[in-house]
């Protein structure tokens, strides 16, 4: 019995202590470093970047040159302080959107997973539906009704991503709570509370830690997409998307457009190097379920 | 196993193939002599669907569809190629007015065939007129005021209008008005009775065949394009030159980098700038003008009251830099002096026009007793981006003066109900011609279609009510021009409106094209387009 | 009887999502002096039932359902079957090709990314795979254009076919089959040229994908014993992984797959506007910011059909490939 207990707690910790391996992973460093930086940039944007992001100066469409270093757009805004400023906007909307999402997801699905009988099966009818219905519709016919904006763009993206982290962790929560050892403790009169917090939260933490990270990335993608279609962030704000949007309208400065596109891969290529090996490190079928909608 | 190893090699090969074929030579085989076979493209970004335009009589005038709507269809009387002040004869032969410019009597040529071969006469045109008003679709307007149409014999019509209208020669040019062939609509679900509204099934044919006498007919329509073919028996001296003219639907960047490769090509929707940045292409002709609509700023005193005093509205009026917004507007453009546009009858001059001058603004402002007013500037985000550069730079002008505005662009779908509902408070908006004559502006006047929704109601300006109306009515063009601009000067120094600009409007064409001339009524005239 | 429960679900959610917004499509629609002309405005909801109820619009709607009519687009001004079946053809052709792109390749790179664990193919491929996943495609759809069409001319810019190539005789709305049923060679060839790249560039994200679990789900079942055993008996190393690696491992790649369409359908719209592709994705933006209701219920109709559609392939092929299940 208590052989059992041992047992589980070396499950554990044989997956958590796979994390530092992952570190050697020389896309690890540079997805941590990436990500790190473009934090501080979207904290430090204020006093970093040369020149205020909405300021029109006299000098339009600019090629890059010493004095500004991106270029200039259509209104003669300096490119390079605008995908600075442009990190205050897509990471922490990100952020929250993905907390936004996972507490939603993570609610459902845990009390899915956990509770199941007719709760699993309403959570799960639920996130069928809109895993059928395309992401990008909804988002648009959501922001169509309620007027576009950043806000709306978040809302729209929450409404269709909590389904996939809702499956994951339902998934997580009834592997673990079929496994012997939660059964043995069941056995035993351990509270369910006891059951909860020891066994099975974290042993789903981690790959939520992991299906977060490539989350965030996903989040950027979709609302800059959003943007870039004109419902998401509206101008003058310095969004990626909607400098993308802009630069399509002008291919002769390429600049305008090319450098947001750079921006955008560039943080999500980091959310996605930190994710995919910190995925490794976990069981990797278990978030295979979540990925792809 | 063995099967599926061969189908994946099939697979591979396939793509291969793929890979193969797409990076061979892609030269377009438009590059055809013979002229009946050769095809125009024309280039449009349209917000619409193309299968919505099949009916002139419901589609016309606001869609963008007048190009091909002009080709398909003739109206009574037409406009020189690059002229829009003398309606000419096109399927009326002449017409006379009569002196009070209420009575319009059109004498029909016998010789106009339709498309299909049948002779076209008076009841046609009073079958198109009546269609289009029982229909009570979008052109309706333009039959506004009329009581009486009427063909009088086989090849007499008369327009009978309550009020005087000297603009009818210049409103029956428009393509929406262009006479469709009755026998043949008829035979397929079209009507004009009074309950055409709801009886009339002739939508879907109309997409597919052509029912005007036009130089070009209408061959087929998606949402993506419209394709024209000759009209092999027109009735006019002057044959289409191209066998097939081709309406495409292409986003205004893909349209920037298509012309580049293009030949028999035309461009419409490229910004000044896209349109400038072309001009050292020596295979094209690049046409920047200022374009015939006007973009307006106006002040709604129903959802903002400080809207109602004057020196508020000053204040916004002389603090915006008419200039700064010329500069973001494109080649071609140009400050709107009135609202107006310069090309028609009774404009004001660009010496005319409001200045900025910052302290004049500053005064104001402190005569209105405001301070440190808000206001949120609407407008429809538009497809160039246009819209958010000038209301970017309008916050930047209001600043200046103290005046806070806050930005609150839409897509159409929700910008455009609440302009039209007058739920705007600063609004920003655009005007394109229904005609081009001055009397179609009178919409901006107290209690009409535009300043209902500046809150700007019936009485509100006496003054502007009672000059409007007697520059409506005159019938002879020299009193018309002069009461015009005196209303104008009167509406830039009282009104709710602020007219900003007209903007740069540009045509691209490959160099071997001729006659590309910008229409303000249906943009280019197709069948006048040919090659060197 | 999940397609039913689906009907209902997204036909009341299109319904409650376009009548939160309190502007009439009337006025929304109609052209600028029509919108402000009481009689014009009148028959426009006429025309579309707008000027009843909400709920008996609602039982309207599904009636008409029932007899498989979509109703009429306030867009297009056509029945809403008429726009999907024009449409939904030049989608299919541009989704499949991507989906038929991303598999070959995806899986390809992900079986030697595994079989080649943590050398510099593995990792070269991991920044290949994790790109494709993170290039936004409106960005990449741009750049593409600007390199492959406007810089190189390698291929022809935007639409199906080149503007003055008519389309080959309708047989299943693909032109690629059509012209060559048809035996218009030149057709075809022209239409391949305009397929390759809007294909590519919607087949990125879903390679990337591919390329990922694919690794993942060969790198697992590459442990397992019986693949030791196959290596130890000194069979060709083609032939373990066709035998018995990928086999074992398709289950999990089936499922990728058949998710994978939402990515291909949010793809679409992004690019199908930027290369001006007449298809159900332009069809769904404008729809989608006109709300033009029965125009959006009928996409997302369609859309879910097929996604439940390719799900049940899925599952049928979960049986041909694991013997398992299939008794299960």
């Amino acid at each position: 019995m208590s052989a059992a207990v041992i047992n589980s707690n070396n499950r554990l910790s044989t997956a958590w202590r796979r994390i530092p391996g992952a570190w050697r992973q020389p896309l690890t460093v540079v997805g941590l470093v990436l990500a790190a930086s473009w934090l501080v940039v979207a904290l430090l944007a204020p006093w970093i970047s040369p020149q205020d992001p909405l300021a029109q100066g006299p000098a339009l469409y600019q090629a890059p040159s010493a004095a500004h270093l991106l270029g200039t757009d259509e209104l003669g805004r300096d490119v390079f302080s605008r995908v600075l400023w442009g990190a205050r906007i897509s990471i922490p909307l990100a952020m929250l959107l993905v907390s936004l999402a996972f507490t939603i997801g993570g609610t459902l699905g845990g009390l899915a997973g956990y509770l199941g009988g007719w709760v699993d099966e309403v959570v799960m009818r639920g996130a069928d539906f809109v895993f059928a219905v395309p992401t990008i519709l909804l988002a648009m016919a959501v922001v169509a009704a309620l007027g576009p904006g950043l806000f709306h763009a978040v809302l729209a993206v929450v409404l269709v991503s909590w389904p996939g982290i809702a499956r994951v962790v339902r998934g997580l929560v009834r592997t673990t709570m079929e496994s012997e050892y939660v059964a043995v403790g069941r056995l035993l009169g351990s509270p369910t509370h006891r059951a909860l917090t020891v066994d099975v939260l974290p042993n789903v933490a981690g790959p939520v830690i992991v299906l977060a990270a490539l989350e965030i990335g996903n989040a950027i993608l979709l609302l800059s997409a959003l943007s870039f279609l004109g419902l998401g962030a509206r101008p003058p704000d310095a969004e990626w998307g909607s400098m993308v949007s802009t630069g399509a309208q002008h291919f002769e400065a390429w600049w305008i457009g090319v450098f947001p596109g750079v921006a955008i891969v560039s943080i999500v290529l980091a959310f996605n190097f930190l994710g995919d090996s910190l995925r490794d490190a976990f069981d990797p079928k278990a978030i295979i379920k979540a990925r792809g909608a | 196993m063995q099967r599926r190893t061969t189908l994946l090699i099939a697979i591979l090969s396939g793509v291969g193939l793929l890979l193969g074929a797409a990076c061979g030579n892609s030269t377009s085989p438009s590059s055809t002599s013979s002229a009946a076979a050769k095809t125009l493209v024309v280039d449009d970004a349209y917000t619409w669907d193309f299968s919505k335009d099949t009916d002139p009589s419901r589609g016309g005038v606001d869609f963008d569809a007048d190009p091909f709507f002009h080709a398909i269809y003739d109206s009574l009387l037409t406009f020189k190629l690059g002229d829009s002040a003398t309606p000419i004869p096109l399927v009326a032969e002449s017409y006379t007015a009569s002196a009070d410019a209420k009575t319009f009597t059109f004498k029909i040529r016998k010789d106009v065939k339709f498309a299909d071969g049948t002779a076209l006469n008076a009841r046609d045109v009073e079958f198109t007129y009546n269609r289009l008003l029982n229909l009570h679709d979008n052109p309706v307007y333009l039959l506004d005021g009329i009581t009486s149409m009427k063909a009088t014999d086989d090849y007499t019509f008369v327009l009978v209008s309550s009020v005087a209208n000297p603009a009818i020669p210049f409103i029956v040019t428009n393509p929406a008005l262009g006479i469709i062939n009755s026998k043949l609509l008829t035979a397929h679900g079209g009507s004009a009775a009074t309950d055409a509204a709801k009886t009339d099934t002739a939508h879907d044919f109309l997409g597919t065949t052509s029912v005007g006498s036009g130089p070009y007919t209408m061959a087929s329509v998606n949402t993506s394009q419209v394709v024209l073919k000759a009209n092999a028996k027109y009735w006019g001296p002057d044959k289409p030159n191209f066998g097939t003219v081709i309406f495409r639907n292409v986003a205004a960047a893909t349209q920037l980098i298509e012309i580049q490769k293009a030949s028999n090509q035309i461009e419409l929707s490229l910004s000044g700038d896209q349109a400038a940045s072309l001009k050292g292409n020596s295979k094209l002709t690049v046409t920047s003008f200022t374009s015939p609509n006007i973009t307006f700023a106006f002040c709604n005193q129903k959802t903002v009251p400080a809207c109602g005093n004057v020196h508020f509205v000053n204040a916004i009026r002389y603090g915006i830099d008419y200039q700064s917004l010329v500069s973001v507007a494109g080649a071609g453009a140009a400050q709107a002096p009135g609202v107006v546009p310069t090309q028609f009858l009774g404009a004001l001059t660009q010496a005319q026009a409001v200045k900025r001058d910052v302290a004049k603004a500053k005064s104001e402002l402190q005569a209105s007793g405001i301070a440190n007013p808000t206001i949120q500037l609407d407008y429809t985000i538009s497809s160039t981006g246009l819209n958010d550069s000038l209301a970017a730079k309008i916050k930047a002008n209001l600043a200046d003066v103290g005046i806070t505005a806050n930005l609150n662009g839409q897509p159409s779908s929700i910008a455009t109900p609440n302009y039209r509902g007058a739920k705007y408070q600063l609004g920003l908006a655009g005007w394109a011609p229904d005609y081009p004559d001055p009397n179609d502006y009178q919409a901006f006047l107290p209690g009409q279609l535009v300043g209902k929704r500046a809150g700007w109601l019936t009485g509100a300006a006496p003054a502007i009510e009672d000059l409007g109306a007697r520059a409506g009515a005159a019938a002879d063009n020299a009193t018309r021009g002069k009461l015009y601009q005196q209303l104008q000067t009167l509406l830039n120094q009282e009104s709710p409106m602020l007219p900003l600009i007209q903007p740069g409007q540009s045509v691209v064409g490959t160099n071997n094209l001729t006659n590309v001339i910008y229409s303000p009524v249906w943009y280019l005239d197709l069948a006048a387009i040919g090659t060197h | 009887m999940a397609l039913v429960f689906l009907c209902l679900g997204v036909s009341v959610m299109a319904f409650v999502l376009t009548h939160i917004v309190p502007n009439d499509p009337a006025v929304a629609n109609l052209g600028d002096r029509a919108s402000s002309d009481p009689v014009a405005v009148r028959l426009y909801r006429e025309h579309f039932g707008l000027d009843k109820p909400l709920p008996v619009q609602y039982v309207v709607y599904l009636g008409n359902l029932l007899h498989g009519d979509l109703g009429e687009s306030e867009q297009s001004r056509r029945a809403v079957r008429t726009d999907l079946a024009e449409y939904i053809p030049a989608t299919a052709e541009l989704a499949i090709t991507s989906m038929v792109l991303a598999c070959l390749l995806g899986i390809t790179l992900g079986v030697i990314a595994a079989l080649r664990r943590n050398r510099l193919t593995d990792q070269v491929l991991r920044v290949v795979s994790l790109g494709g996943m993170s290039t936004p495609q409106f960005w990449l759809a741009l750049v593409a254009l600007y390199v492959f069409f406007y810089q190189l001319s390698w291929v022809p810019g935007s639409g199906r076919l080149d503007a003055a190539v008519l389309p080959p005789p309708h047989l299943t709305g693909l032109f690629t089959i059509d012209s060559l049923a048809a035996g218009q060679f030149d057709v075809f060839v022209n239409s391949v040229q305009h397929l390759i790249l809007p294909a590519c560039v919607l087949a990125a994200f879903n390679m990337g994908l591919f390329t990922r679990f694919t690794r993942s789900a060969v790198l697992e079942v590459l442990e397992n014993d019986y693949v030791r055993t196959a290596r130890a008996k000194g069979l060709p190393e083609l032939t373990v992984v066709f035998r018995h690696v990928l086999r074992a491992a398709s289950p999990p790649i089936l499922t990728v797959v058949g998710l994978a369409f939402g990515n291909v359908m949010t793809g679409t719209v992004l690019v199908e506007n930027i290369f001006s592709w007449p298809g159900i994705g332009q069809y769904s933006y404008r729809s989608a910011t006109a709300l033009d209701l029965p125009a959006i219920v009928g996409v997302m109709l369609f859309v879910a059909i097929v996604y439940i559609l390719v799900n049940m392939v899925v599952d049928i092929l979960y049986g041909v490939v694991d013997p398992r299940i299939r008794l299960a």
